[in-house]
């Protein structure tokens, strides 16, 4: 009984990983189509972080742009 | 128990380690390759380069700075126009060629531009970005390689070119 749970564990481990797969560098003509991006408008996402940042006072959860100077 | 463990990490490690490919680097043969123009008009292999020094390039229209090095690289089609010991190629990789089409009638090159939508020839480099370019002496192997692309890494590239002339 052990041994057949091994084996279907196995097999079904192998059956999963298999399904991993790289993309190649040429193959992303697909992912950088603009409906592909997290934001469709990304200048309106940005309005709309920095008024969150503003109204929230806090910033990064959606990455962060600058150099440190404190100017934003 | 242990043993499931240990059979899901090997498992894993083998499946993940296959993603790891050859890539060509400086020092290595060029790979073969034969690919037919982007207009259909020639077919060109690697043997019909032999003795001369091939720069190749690899790009696609989706990809920024590929369309930023392409119309740079007539600079250095202009720079050796007069030796036929240089050959400057371009291999499109657009899954779409009427993609490569648009954005090559924009621009006035006169470079021979390839296409590959198979994605055989970047399969045997081991290109590894986009857009990633090498330069092949006259014995075909490989002297020197170049990823992404910024405005005048083109002089880069032509110095590279003229060490091996």
């Amino acid at each position: 009984m052990k041994t057949n749970l091994t084996v279907i564990f196995i097999l079904l481990t192998l059956l999963i990983t298999s399904g991993c797969t790289t993309v190649k560098p040429w193959e992303r003509g697909t992912l950088s189509k603009k409906e592909m991006a997290w934001s469709p408008d990304p200048l309106a996402s940005t309005l709309g972080e920095h008024i969150y940042f503003a109204k929230e006072a806090a910033a990064g959860g959606y990455g962060s742009a600058g150099g440190g100077c404190g100017c934003n | 128990m242990l043993k499931l463990i240990q059979v899901s990490v090997v498992s894993f490690i083998c499946v993940f380690a296959s993603q790891f490919a050859y890539s060509a680097s400086v020092g290595d043969e060029a790979p073969s390759f034969r690919a037919r123009s982007l207009d259909g008009s020639e077919t060109i292999s690697n043997t019909d380069l032999v003795g001369k020094v091939v720069f190749v390039d690899f790009w696609a229209s989706w990809c920024p700075p590929c369309l930023k090095s392409l119309p740079e690289f007539e600079n250095l089609q202009t720079s050796f126009s007069g030796r036929d010991d240089v050959v400057v190629i371009a291999i499109n990789l657009d899954d779409n060629p009427q993609d490569a089409k648009n954005f090559i009638n924009k621009i006035n090159v006169s470079y021979k531009i390839l296409a590959d939508n198979s994605g055989a020839i970047p399969q045997a480099f081991g290109v590894n970005a986009m857009p990633t370019s090498y330069i092949i002496d006259k014995s075909g192997v490989i002297r020197y390689v170049h990823s992404g692309y910024k405005t005048g890494d083109v002089n880069k590239i032509k110095n590279e070119i003229e060490k091996l002339l």
